[in-house]
């Protein structure tokens, strides 16, 4: 992400090389990503009749249904915060986790550190998923062990609501912000701080004033990975939370898959699209001015 | 993890596939009213079925006999019914990648609707004067049918033996005070859910073309909302809920039911005496199959009382052959027979199909979120 202020320009012959370099990725994806998207913006635009079946003939019907319903609308700001929530969980977590990385006293702990962190993408999400149905549920671990241990009488309930739903998306998603936070972290020279400290500044101060503004472009890497996949996820939403939560993801799943009623899934699909590019793009703007603000 | 965003792609892909699919110039077999000429014997047919243990039964009670005995290559491809649907739509009548499909009651109208569905000739399937009138009549349009009736599944309340003091008996006990925080229901868009809906508002002494007695219902649903605990999408996630013991009462189908009690789950399953509501599962031929005469011979073979027998020991569902003689086993469980399908309630998706969004969203405000 951060190419510097200094990006030397290719001679031109370099140039043709690197787009030949660049063109087996480029293909993928116009054939993978842009086409299907656009044949998806086609489906979008249809009409359905009363048995829900496509009808000739483009128009915005879709969309004033997603805007000018309530239920769409709130679903639509509510899964922006859910995913902005645990972003920003995911990368206050991931910071002492990136800083052990960082520190670890030898080459063999760091590495057994890595393979901890990364281990849990080794299994599917459905799996993990799954793992904290059987923590939460009310005959679930945790309500278990609290009734033997006499602190409770009846089970608590900790399934189908919001905050499960978050708790399982900090834990499926926190890899994904430590690791850019480690890179950033490790990326510091040491001197900076020790600096910071023969001026005079305490460890707290030398932590805000230093390494905190060194690590932002760490953090909003990770919060823009982990943010963009929570506003995608549909599995863990559906099975924690339920299908109560006012979330996107799951009234797509349910149109498409369940109702198939698809120019409306296409329709909601593009909301989404729309609104999670929108917070990206000023998440990237904002590392940008840092990046123009600290090399110049 | 990559799955997820994986997911939406692929799916992107599918629907652009099969959207990219240019319409033939010359005009499809059966066009303009003209019969479709019975095409030569072809060596293979491809049928949908819903997968798990859907179709390992329908497999061991004879499509893989029938592959055997017949020499005819059987492509299963386990699915569910909008998949399908979409796909049979994207062809149009005009090869479409499937022959015979299973799918619920709505999705035969809606198919029928699109004109993507072979009206069944009779002549081609005998097994299909020996299918429940009861049922048959509901897949009649302009007096041609549509869709073969196979297992009956019927929806009443399924709960859990030791943790439930007294069963209920009838749609209207969810409501009780025993049963709070231990109630779980299903939304609208999944066919539980549709089919839950239906069975509450004929409880209450209405029908769904009513919008009275469908204000009714909604108002009923609120007073759950603090008894209800989950919200099940799919046969698994209801699985999981009365395994794990976070619901003790929850509607759901007889066969299941009885298929999760033969594994040993302490569980059992009330016919609702305000009336139980279908889900059948129905095969029909998708217009302009590409091997149609395989097809009608398997259609003819999954309607025969042996493999619809074979079908409900494995399933524990009623089927809809009338001559099929049921184990003991299941008699004394199960209500098969013209006499128990008459009093059945069946959903009216012409009346729900349109409705069912805004219903999935008065549904979701009546129960609230928490």
């Amino acid at each position: 992400m951060s190419a510097g202020a200094t990006r030397a320009r290719l001679p031109a012959s370099g140039r043709g090389f690197a787009w030949l370099l660049l063109s087996p990725t480029l293909l993928f994806l116009i054939a993978f990503l842009v086409v299907p998207g656009i044949l998806l913006a086609g489906l979008s635009l249809r009409n359905v009749d009363s048995m829900l079946n496509i009808q000739p003939g483009y128009g915005l019907s879709q969309y004033i249904l997603v805007f000018g319903s309530t239920t769409y609308a709130n679903a639509l700001f509510t899964t922006l915060w859910v995913s902005l929530g645990t972003a920003l969980l995911c990368v206050l977590l991931a910071y002492p986790a990136a800083w052990l990385l960082v520190n670890a006293p030898t080459r063999t702990v760091r590495t057994v550190l890595y393979v901890l962190l990364v281990s849990p993408l080794l299994t599917s999400v459905v799996i993990r998923t799954f793992a904290w149905i059987v923590l939460l549920a009310q005959n679930g671990l945790i309500n278990d062990a609290l009734r033997n241990l006499g602190l409770i009488d009846t089970p608590l309930r900790m399934l189908w609501n919001m905050n499960a739903v978050i708790i399982a998306y900090v834990q499926v998603m926190l890899p994904f912000a430590v690791l850019p936070l480690a890179t950033s972290l490790g990326e510091i020279p040491q001197s900076l701080s020790r600096a910071s400290m023969s001026l005079g500044a305490g460890r707290i101060h030398t932590f805000f004033h230093v390494t905190l503004p060194l690590t932002l472009p760490g953090m909003l890497t990770g919060a823009i990975i982990v943010f963009a996949l929570a506003a995608g996820s549909y599995i863990t939403p559906l099975l924690i939370g339920g299908r109560l939560q006012p979330l996107l993801p799951i009234t797509i799943y349910q149109q498409a898959v369940q109702i198939a009623n698809l120019p409306l899934a296409a329709a909601l699909s593009f909301s989404l699209l729309l609104i999670t590019g929108i917070v990206v793009f000023l998440l990237g703007a904002v590392l940008k001015r840092w990046e123009k603000r600290t090399y110049g | 993890m990559n799955k997820l965003w994986f997911t939406p792609v692929v799916l992107a892909l599918g629907l652009g596939l099969s959207a990219c699919k240019d319409k033939p110039a010359e005009p499809a077999a059966g066009a303009a009213g003209k019969a479709p000429v019975a095409a030569a014997a072809t060596d293979k047919v491809v049928i949908g079925v819903y997968g798990g243990g859907w179709e390992a039964n329908v497999r061991a009670a004879g499509l893989d006999k029938f592959a055997k005995d017949n020499n005819i290559q059987v492509e299963v491809v386990p699915g569910a019914d909008a998949e399908w649907f979409a796909k049979l739509r994207a062809s149009n009548g005009n090869n479409p990648p499937y022959d015979i499909v299973v799918f619920q009651p709505d999705t035969v109208q809606r198919a029928v609707a699109a004109g993507v569905l072979e009206p069944l000739d009779a002549a081609r399937a005998p097994n299909l004067s020996k299918l429940s009138s009861s049922v048959q009549e509901r897949f009649v349009t302009d007096g041609k049918t549509y869709a073969a009736g196979f297992s009956l599944g019927q929806l009443g309340l399924a709960y859990r033996t030791d943790l439930v003091k007294t069963p209920p008996t009838s749609w209207q006990d969810l409501w009780k005070p025993e049963y709070k925080g231990h109630v779980a229901i299903s939304s609208p868009t999944y066919a539980a859910g549709l089919q839950f809906f239906a069975g509450l508002v004929h409880s209450l002494g209405g029908e769904l073309k009513d919008e009275a007695a469908v204000d009714r219902a909604f108002a009923k649903l609120a007073e759950l909302k603090g008894s209800a605990v989950a919200f099940p999408d799919s046969p698994g996630a209801i699985q999981t809920l009365l395994e794990r013991g976070d619901a003790w009462v929850v509607p759901f189908w007889d066969g299941r039911v009885f298929a999760l009690q033969k594994d040993g789950m302490k569980i059992d399953f009330v016919y609702p005496s305000d009336g139980p509501v279908v889900g059948a599962a129905n095969w029909v031929i998708a217009k302009g199959a590409p091997n149609m005469t395989n097809a009608y011979k398997l259609l003819d073979f999954l309607s025969g009382a042996e493999v619809q027998k074979n079908f409900s020991d494995k399933s524990l569902y009623g089927m809809t052959n009338r001559d099929v003689q049921y184990s003991d086993a299941l008699k004394g469980k199960v209500q098969v027979g013209e006499e128990a399908y008459k009093k059945l309630i069946w959903i009216d998706y012409a009346t729900a199909t349109p409705k069912i969004a805004d219903w999935t969203t008065r549904w979701s405000q009546a129960l609230g979120g928490q």
